[in-house]
């Protein structure tokens, strides 16, 4: 009953941590893997060891496109580790609970990879280490289901030819049988030694002999996930998940199990004490980020055009934001039509990602969407290749570049994308919706996905480098220079050198922009007054200047002369009531913002 | 009695199968309109040995066959399905011994169920003299910076066998990861000679020669880089390379995507045998490239642009300005193999007085005509939309565009056959980025056929495989070095070639 309840409240546990706190992480690795249903896929995946685990594990990744499915799947599967893990290792009914240390490390190993997901290169990363773990538990339960010699070299010699298949996990089923048989060490050296001679053998005589992509490096870890970060964090789930494979294969029980003797609180209390530990391991292991989670929702939300939702997002990420919340909602708002008077009141900041690679994080993670989103077609598509080849075809890439090329005009290479991920179980209709456009693309003149976008790349052709990948600095760099153009790439190109404080670079942008236009938005109306008053270049009574901005730009002044005995911090902290909403705000106490 | 029994049994069972194999169907009801099948494998020559050509059928339909025959072979066989299944020993018994002959395809389709098949125009398809049996490429994304997974493969053109000869995950990863590139044989690899290089971990330039293997390193003091495109002589233990320094650069709106240009680049000759290098051409203010021997190995041909003398920031700077203003003119030099000496440069055709840029000059097998990709500018022609095929008939001299074969989009990378009856060429018809081999067949009258495209067994293989074909190199051999021996020789310490002046 204990176990039931231990397993059930588990089962709980995850799906609170999975679909009911995370969604969006849900979605976001389900939108970078890619299960393609055709031979082709399968054989490639074949070429690796751990192929197999990897077919079915980015099979599976695929149910978090629907988070409470993929959540009630991953729940499902770790519930199954769990049963496995105590069936294959005969482990007595009182040490039920020590059997779910394994799906609740392999559970964390998910959670805590945070950014890390857009650049693990592991297809089907979340299911592979549960998948792999249940291989091995299987090969140590066939294993022990005969005593006899015959048998169990028999179950080595199939465990080291199913390392194609299983990688890694065909290693440790064999090391768990060895570990097994240490225990009786006496009559079982012939197996111990084939296990110990086939885990260091098979690797190698694959490696120069098979036809595989078996990289020298990761001979005995292929299966295991390539982080791509140095962090000794990442790997402790994997690290404790096996040890307790490997104890209990050093306890286990040689035969199946009988009815249980009753157990007082003597052994209970240490199992329910593991137990509870590794429940709070969890999410201890991998902690809510408000800031990744705001950052994915703004993401998956702006990516359907939902700008207004992903303001929302922004709002929630608190006072502190990253720079990736700061330009994808500087996008947003401009989407919406809204950056020229709000933009500045949104809290601008450059807070650290919380991950073990964080001068890339910008990078990995938004440069497709704000790329695409701001003109920067040719950009998205460069960065969605290089991803690709750098991490493998992901669903997030193809649909990219199915995006960049219809909006290229680029029909046919659209369509060799739209091929793919109509051969997917969830993005099909993804395609279907998008080959509408292929077929027809006057149909996008419609709609306004590409509408947005189309005047955003009225720009000459060039040819430069690539701003060795520091997005935001490369994209704020580019479209500040624009010159003219449509109206909305001119007010873009306004924005872009507000935030870049750049004045040479405001004015004739601002003049175009004020010529053509009725109404002039708040910021850029502090910017005009601000800018007018710090160069006396350019007076700011020649444009259509609200008598309020007037006011309060003199009480900032007064303000200012006030404070003046103060400090920088000192000031930021005083004026930021009163005035944290405008541009003056932001054009002298916010400074210094890491862009990458 | 044993044998009788079995003789009959086997006799029946054939019968039984026969009788299960697809008929023609009588009641079709014939239309003029040709098939539309994928790929377009209509109206084409095809060699005698050509794996399978496997097509899919556009046309909707509840039902499908396929007739393959021919004049010799009216009864041929049926295939069934939207991709006709076509067995491989039926179509090499069909079409194996049939050179001269015409391979005929009737397509039916049942449009709907309970009415007749609609048999479409016939498909006629030459057969012609066979083809190399095997042909060479690296598979690579249209990449632009990153690389990760790429591999320099053979397939065997009678089938669909695609094999591996190295591929760059083997040795090393991330910041170590290696860059493949630039297979070449001598003598399409009748004796083995052969090289490739290997960039980043583990560098150099795997040579075999004569039976040995090795790995040099053909950066010299004398030289502004290691060897980049080689060009084995046709009998010789001596690679032509060109040296060079190269830029990458990225529209900001052109299609194009990717622009590769030279700052520098000479021309070299390795001798395989002694390590040793010597300077080909190396003038600082022309930019020489892709060096390709003639077939009697007794001159050169390659491509140069003229360029200002500056130093390399400058450079940098005047490429992004002026990236259309490189063009690369057609010149030839002789050489001697006694003494191993080239002769002054021959200018064969100026192609920037038309401005036009001429690169990679491919003669062919009895040096008659050489065949050359062109387009507006520039020395990377796979990222140029414009860039086509042409072709100098040396014999008058004249130069044509070749219509025949080239399409609406780029056309780049070309090689003959070692009979010279067969031209294997990379295209990007297909969809602008993704490079695909194409196959055309050189009549006795100096033009190309039809082209067609790389059989697959899936014909939806190509359209789904993420991969460019790069290089398409053909092989009267197979590359018979095993994954073992490169790992090792790529494992080992480079020789550092001399550089002799």
């Amino acid at each position: 009953m204990s176990a039931l309840a231990g397993m059930a409240i588990f089962a709980i546990l995850a799906c609170v941590l999975l679909a009911g706190t995370r969604a969006p992480y849900l979605i976001k690795t389900d939108e970078l893997s890619l299960f393609v249903s055709d031979g082709r896929y399968f054989s490639d995946c074949m070429l690796v060891p751990g192929g197999a685990l990897t077919w079915c594990a980015t099979f599976i990744t695929q149910f978090f496109h629907y988070p409470w499915l993929g959540t009630a799947v991953m729940t499902l599967t770790l519930v199954g580790l769990w049963l496995a893990v105590y069936r294959a290792f005969r482990l007595p009914a009182r040490a039920f609970l020590y059997a779910g240390v394994v799906p609740a490390m392999m559970l964390a190993a998910y959670l805590m990879a945070g950014y890390l997901i857009y650049t693990i290169k592991t297809p089907g990363f979340a299911y592979m280490g549960i998948l792999g773990s249940l291989a091995a538990a299987g090969i140590y339960a066939l294993y022990r289901l005969s005593d006899r010699m015959v048998w169990r070299l028999a179950v080595l010699a199939a465990a080291a030819a199913m390392y194609m298949p299983l990688g890694f996990y065909a290693l440790l089923g064999m090391a768990l049988c060895a570990a097994a048989d240490l225990r009786r060490f006496r009559g079982s050296w012939p197996c111990v030694a084939a296990a110990v001679v086939l885990t260091v053998a098979v690797p190698r005589l694959v490696y120069y002999f098979g036809d595989t992509h078996l990289m020298y490096a990761r001979m005995y870890i292929s299966g295991l996930p390539r982080f791509g970060a140095d962090s000794v964090m990442l790997w402790l789930p994997y690290i404790v998940a096996f040890a307790a494979m490997g104890v209990f294969a050093l306890i286990g029980r040689r035969a199946p199990a009988a009815a249980s003797a009753p157990c007082g609180l003597r052994c209970i209390l240490p199992a329910a004490a593991v137990y509870l530990c590794s429940l709070a391991a969890v999410p201890l292991l991998a902690p809510a980020d408000p800031h990744l989670d705001s950052l994915l929702r703004m993401d998956i939300a702006s990516e359907q055009g939902d700008y207004a939702a992903a303001l929302e997002a922004s709002r929630d990420a608190g006072p502190a934001p990253t720079r990736a919340l700061g330009l994808y909602t500087h996008m947003s708002l401009f989407h919406l039509g809204r950056a020229g008077d709000s933009l500045f009141t949104y809290p601008m900041a450059d807070t650290e990602y919380r991950s073990p690679n964080p001068g890339f994080t910008m990078r990995a993670v938004c440069t497709r969407e704000l790329l695409y989103k701001l003109g920067r077609v040719n950009d998205c598509y460069r960065w969605c290749m290089e991803d690709m080849v750098e991490y493998g075809p992901r669903a997030e890439y193809l649909k990219y570049m199915v995006k960049c090329a219809l909006v290229n005009g680029e029909t046919a290479l659209a369509r060799r994308y739209l091929d793919i991920l109509d051969r997917t179980l969830f993005h099909s209709d993804w395609a279907r919706r998008y080959r509408r456009y292929a077929d027809d693309p006057s149909l996008m003149d419609a709609e306004p996905e590409f509408t947005s976008i189309r005047p955003l790349m009225a720009y000459h052709n060039t040819i430069g480098g690539d701003g060795g990948g520091r997005i935001e600095s490369y994209l704020s760099a580019a479209v500040a220079s624009m010159e003219g153009g449509p109206r909305e790439l001119v007010e873009l190109s306004l924005q872009f050198n507000l935030v870049r404080k750049d004045i040479a670079g405001f004015w004739p942008r601002f003049m175009l922009y004020a010529r053509t236009h009725d109404r002039l938005p708040r910021h850029y109306q502090e910017a005009a007054v601000l800018f007018s008053a710090l160069e006396q270049q350019v007076d700011w009574r020649r444009f259509d200047i609200d008598p309020e901005v007037v006011r309060s730009f003199g009480a900032f002044m007064e303000m200012a002369r006030r404070n003046s005995r103060f400090g920088d911090e000192a000031n930021r902290e005083a004026f930021k009531p009163v005035f944290g909403d405008t541009y003056w705000y932001y054009y002298f106490f916010i400074k210094d913002l890491k862009t990458l | 009695m044993n044998i009788i029994c079995k003789t009959t049994l086997t006799a029946l069972l054939a019968a039984a199968l026969a009788a299960c194999r697809p008929g023609v169907p009588s009641d079709a009801v014939a239309s003029d309109e040709p098939p539309v099948i994928s790929p377009d494998y209509t109206g084409i020559d095809i060699p005698c040995n050509i794996a399978p050509m496997t097509f899919a059928i556009e046309a909707e339909g509840t039902d499908y066959l396929t007739h393959f025959h021919t004049a010799a072979d009216p009864a041929g066989f049926v295939a069934t399905g939207r991709v006709p299944g076509i067995d491989a020993g039926d179509w090499h018994s069909l079409v194996g011994g049939a050179a001269g002959d015409t391979l005929l395809i009737d397509i039916y389709v049942r449009p709907a169920d309970g009415k007749p098949y609609t048999r479409y125009a016939t498909v006629r398809n030459a057969i012609c003299d066979s083809i190399d049996r095997y042909i060479s490429y690296r598979l690579i994304e249209p990449s632009y910076i990153s690389f990760e997974t790429m591999a320099i493969c053979q397939r065997d053109l009678t089938g669909f066998d695609e094999r591996e000869i190295y591929n760059s995950m083997s040795m090393s990863e991330e910041d170590q990861g290696q860059c493949i590139n630039c297979h070449s044989y001598q003598d399409y690899n009748r004796g083995g000679n052969m090289q490739l290089h290997v960039r980043v971990g583990h560098g150099g330039t795997v040579v075999a020669c004569d039976g040995a293997l090795k790995k040099v390193n053909l950066k010299t003091p004398g030289t502004i880089s290691s060897g980049v495109y080689p060009c084995w002589h046709p009998t010789l233990p001596l690679i032509a390379y060109s040296v060079n320094t190269t830029t990458q650069s990225f529209h900001s709106r052109d299609t194009a995507k990717v622009e590769v240009q030279d700052s520098r680049s000479d021309l070299i000759l390795y001798d395989a045998l002694t390590d040793v290098v010597t300077p080909v051409a190396m003038e600082r203010d022309r930019l020489e490239t892709f060096p390709y021997w003639h077939p009697d190995g007794r001159s050169l041909w390659y491509v140069s642009a003229e360029v200002p003398p500056m130093d390399d920031e400058a450079m940098s700077e005047y490429q992004n300005e002026h990236y259309r203003d490189f063009r690369y003119d057609l010149y030839r030099r002789s050489f001697d193999p006694e003494t191993r000496r080239f002769g002054e440069p021959d200018t064969i055709f100026l192609a920037s007085e038309y401005e036009r840029s001429v690169t990679l000059p491919r003669p062919s097998p009895d040096g008659r005509y050489v065949v050359f990709t062109m387009g507006g500018f520039g020395t990377f022609h796979i990222w140029h939309h414009d860039s086509d095929l042409y072709m100098l008939d040396t014999a008058d001299g004249t130069i044509r565009p070749l219509d025949e074969i080239n399409s609406g989009d780029t056309e780049s990378y070309h090689s003959w056959s070692s009979d010279g009856r067969w031209m294997i060429f990379s295209s990007r018809r297909d969809d602008g980025s993704y490079t695909r081999l194409y196959l055309t067949n050189f009549g006795p009258d100096g033009r190309f056929s039809k082209p067609f495209r790389l059989p697959q067994k899936d014909p939806g293989h190509d359209g789904r495989r993420l991969k460019s074909y790069n290089i398409p190199e053909f092989m009267a051999c197979p590359v018979q070095l095993t994954r073992r021996e490169l790992l090792r020789v790529i494992g080992s310490d480079a020789t550092t070639a001399t550089f002799r002046p």
